[in-house]
């Protein structure tokens, strides 16, 4: 009988107990949640955010949808924004009020340098609220991705008056108190956050009384999570690798989830630089490199087949050219036709090698096995391409200078696709000015993005739309590669309802049913 | 020995001056900006405008010496700045994430002892024998395998097959089994090597030759004598397995989920944390200035013919 109670004892206390709490979501993400500052960055994270605070309006991909703005209106001349807001607590009981909202865009503009990146930041001219639920908002010059911008995961979030610190919440908050579906209960620096559902929520109840996030750096140490049942689903940017998603999409127990493109994967080209002016040179890179293949076997075709830079599927983004396909006797014959001859393995032009570097960030494989897969193509056209392993800071820091022949690089994803990222486009800091800088007709595309950003003549908008994505097509400025998908593993006992965000930010986590039932 | 104890202190103060310097120095020296390192995780494009609010926001924008001296000035006081991504006080996030490296480390460092010297003592006592080439081989595989992939294999089977340990975090004592076998595997495979070796080279000295000529029993030669000798070796070993140890804790916290200063530090080093890796480096000096400390007075103990005083 002792000697079962010492069995027994052992097999108590190194046996793991595995129950499930029902009212717990259990979930993982690599670093603690944060503050949960809806005004600042880092370390606040964006899935945070946007569970604990609401918008004034919500991106969908058929149009913006009320959120704490229950209706809005603009002024003919496109320079005032009326928002109702509606009738909604925070989650310590406190009435959302326009003052609030005037609070809040405040805190933003006294670090406007500090938000600068949003191109609405340098377009307003001044806010107010006109009654207790009614908050105007005036722009100098009229803006059309004025509501996509305020929907964004920061910084123009709504935060309690009782969780200000101060009038200046970059110098921190008292609590994060918002109005959105979750409010944060507990947090346990470097093993999880727990958040409780916001019982005042205005919209859709959380079935879940709690989620929590393990906090679990390693992406293999997720995944066993999930297969050991620690966790009951995963999902968000960078969460689990690809062939994890294959092998578990095959698993009973898991089902997998694959949203609508999201973002594109591109490789841009430097037409400014060197060999790289050639278009020539550029159209032959396109024709000789077998994106499908990359697909298929680099990307396990769960990213989708990418002809232009925008997917087409998006607003203004559907322009009638045929993508580069792959053809490599007309790329060698481009090439001979500009007088790049082969000698040998590769092909020169006036005793100079064609040779071209592409940088990729060493630690991401999927760029890896890419860049690896356009080096072999492109040596069938007598191209010689150096690639180029870089630290991530570095690799940004040579997007930003102009230092490359070519390199990675991918939109933005939605909201700011196509709009936002067109805009960025005129900015110096981006790979993309970078890459069109050794273009004619840069000032003209410069030009056409200023107009249809301010423009709200669907034709006008559409036509500058046609002549950027033609010149940008036409001049092989960009290889786009794939559509990026994003993806998520939920455990089918635990967890039902499952449905994606409009943003890859947004974790739609207060739809989701326990599935025990 | 108690002089010798006092300069050996006094020394810690230059010694963490110099350091300080140095790690201060070496991270400017490289040629990425800590400020876009911010701003890219923080996903904002590093335009000039935002470099220069983050600069000027991280007190980059200062002159060199002007960083140093406001840091040392903090330092002094332990006050070693806010970190760059957590804006936590970065002394603070150690100290607090400090314990359980020193809990795992310290356990890893009982295995290593418990396992190693034993078995290094038992493949040279039973030399060329079953149980020495089980000792070799043990100690082959365990210097030849890689600590994350051990510790995967480990999750594999006791947390995914079996189901009778948990895969990662604390749930419990079963919560350390895993993390301290994928830590101590390597450093007593490498120890016991150590001790067997040590054990060896006195067991076939003269002085034991001697002692078994005098008809001293080989219970008290092994024991009183052999034992104690060849410890010296595997002491020192053992201090630098200390600091091979913390450093494994790494890859160890990071595969468990443990939320340790090595996962918080590589982390730091990844995002060019400057404040939390100067803070890390000087307390990690601290550590070992005092862990050679430790080993140089249990030589004295081992060996009294040691004598310190004319060293220094």
């Amino acid at each position: 009988m002792k000697q079962l109670f010492i069995v027994l004892s052992i097999f108590l206390l190194f046996s793991t107990s595995y129950a499930h709490d029902e009212a717990t979501l259990t979930i993982a993400w690599p670093i603690n949640a944060g503050p949960i500052n809806p005004h600042l960055y880092n370390p606040n994270q964006m899935y945070a955010q946007t569970m604990v605070y609401d918008s004034l309006v919500r991106y969908t991909p058929n149009g913006m949808e009320p959120s704490l703005a229950e209706s809005w209106s603009v002024s003919d001349d496109g320079l005032t924004y009326t928002f109702k807001i509606r009738n909604a607590k925070f989650s310590d009981g406190t009435n959302v009020s326009a003052e609030a909202v005037v609070m809040n865009f405040n805190a933003v503009m006294q670090n406007k340098e500090r938000h600068g990146w949003i191109a609405l930041v340098s377009m307003i001219e001044s806010f107010y609220a006109e009654d207790n639920n009614t908050f105007i908002l005036k722009l100098k010059k009229p803006y059309n991705l004025t509501l996509q911008e305020l929907s964004v995961a920061r910084p123009f979030r709504i935060l309690s008056p009782s969780g200000f610190l101060s009038e200046d919440t970059s110098k921190g908050i008292k609590a994060p108190i918002g109005s959105g579906p979750w409010k944060l209960k507990e947090t346990k620096l470097g093993e999880y956050d727990i958040f409780e559902r916001n019982d005042y929520y205005w919209g859709q109840k959380p079935k879940y009384k709690y989620v929590k996030v393990l906090v679990l750096p390693d992406a293999n140490s997720r995944i066993i999570a999930l297969e050991t049942g620690k966790v009951d689903m995963l999902l968000g940017e960078g969460v689990f690798t690809l062939e994890n998603y294959v092998r578990l999409s095959k698993d009973k127990n898991i089902a997998a989830y694959k949203s609508e493109p999201r973002i594109t994967n591109m490789i841009a080209m430097n037409t400014s630089k060197d060999i790289m002016k050639d278009e020539s040179v550029r159209k032959a890179i396109l024709l000789a490199v077998n994106k499908e293949h990359i697909v298929k076997y680099i990307l396990l075709n769960e990213e989708t087949y990418a002809g232009h830079i925008f997917n087409p599927s998006l607003k203004y983004c559907n322009i009638n050219e045929k993508p580069y396909e792959y053809n490599l006797a007309k790329a060698n014959e481009i090439l001979d036709k500009a007088g790049w001859k082969k000698h040998g393995l590769y092909r020169k032009k006036d005793g100079k090698l064609l040779s071209i570097n592409l940088h990729y960030i060493g630690i991401d494989p999927k760029q890896k096995a890419t860049a690896e897969a356009v080096q072999a193509y492109l040596v069938q056209a007598g191209i010689k391409l150096n690639i180029i392993a870089e630290e991530s800071t570095i690799f940004y820091s040579i997007q930003a200078n102009g230092f490359f022949d070519m390199i990675f690089n991918k939109t933005w994803g939605p909201p700011f696709d196509s709009g936002t990222f067109l805009g960025s486009m005129r900015k110096p800091a981006h790979a993309d000015f970078r890459a069109q800088s050794g273009l004619a007709e840069k000032k003209q595309i410069d030009s056409a993005i200023d107009e249809l950003l301010i423009s709200d003549n669907e034709t006008f908008i559409q036509e500058k739309y046609n002549y950027i994505l033609n010149i940008l097509h036409k001049r092989a400025v960009y290889m786009p590669i794939s559509y990026e998908h994003d993806f998520a593993l939920v455990r089918k006992d635990r967890v039902k309802n499952f449905q994606f965000g409009n943003m890859v930010t947004e974790f739609m986590l207060h739809t989701l049913e326990p599935s025990y039932d | 020995m108690i002089s010798f104890i006092i300069k050996r202190v006094l020394l810690i103060i230059p010694i963490m001056f110099v350091v300080s310097f140095l790690v201060f120095t070496i991270l400017r020296l490289g040629p990425v900006d800590p400020a876009q390192a911010y701003l890219l995780n923080s996903r904002i494009p590093p335009t000039e405008e935002a470099l220069k609010v983050t600069r000027a926001e991280l007190g980059l924008d200062k002159p060199f010496f002007t960083q140093y001296a406001i840091w040392l000035k903090g330092a002094v006081t332990l006050d070693f700045g806010l970190s760059y991504m957590t804006k936590r006080d970065a002394f603070g996030d150690l100290i607090y994430y400090f314990p359980t490296t020193l809990k795992i480390t310290f356990l890893a460092m009982i295995m290593v002892i418990i396992v190693s010297i034993p078995l290094g003592i038992l493949g040279a006592v039973k030399k060329d024998s079953i149980a020495d080439k089980i000792v070799k081989l043990f100690s082959f595989i365990g210097v030849s395998t890689p600590s994350f992939w051990f510790g995967f294999l480990l999750i594999y089977l006791f947390a995914l097959k079996l189901n009778i340990l948990p895969p990662f975090g604390f749930e419990g004592v079963s919560s350390y089994i895993l993390p301290i076998l994928t830590l101590g595997l390597m450093s007593s495979a490498i120890n016991m090597r150590i001790t067997r070796t040590s054990f060896l080279e006195h067991i076939t000295s003269r002085s034991t030759k001697y002692l078994k000529i005098q008809g001293v029993s080989n219970n008290t030669i092994m024991g009183k004598y052999v034992l104690k000798n060849s410890m010296i070796p595997v002491v020192t070993s053992l201090g630098m397995h200390f600091g091979e140890l913390i450093g494994g804790a790494v890859v160890v916290e990071v595969l468990f989920a443990l939320p340790g200063v090595g996962r918080y530090v590589v982390s730091s080093i990844i995002n060019h944390d400057y404040p939390v890796i100067q803070c890390f480096m000087i307390l990690m000096t601290a550590v070992f200035i005092i862990v050679n400390l430790i080993i140089d007075i249990i030589y004295v103990y081992l060996n009294p013919k040691i004598k310190y005083g004319s060293i220094i």
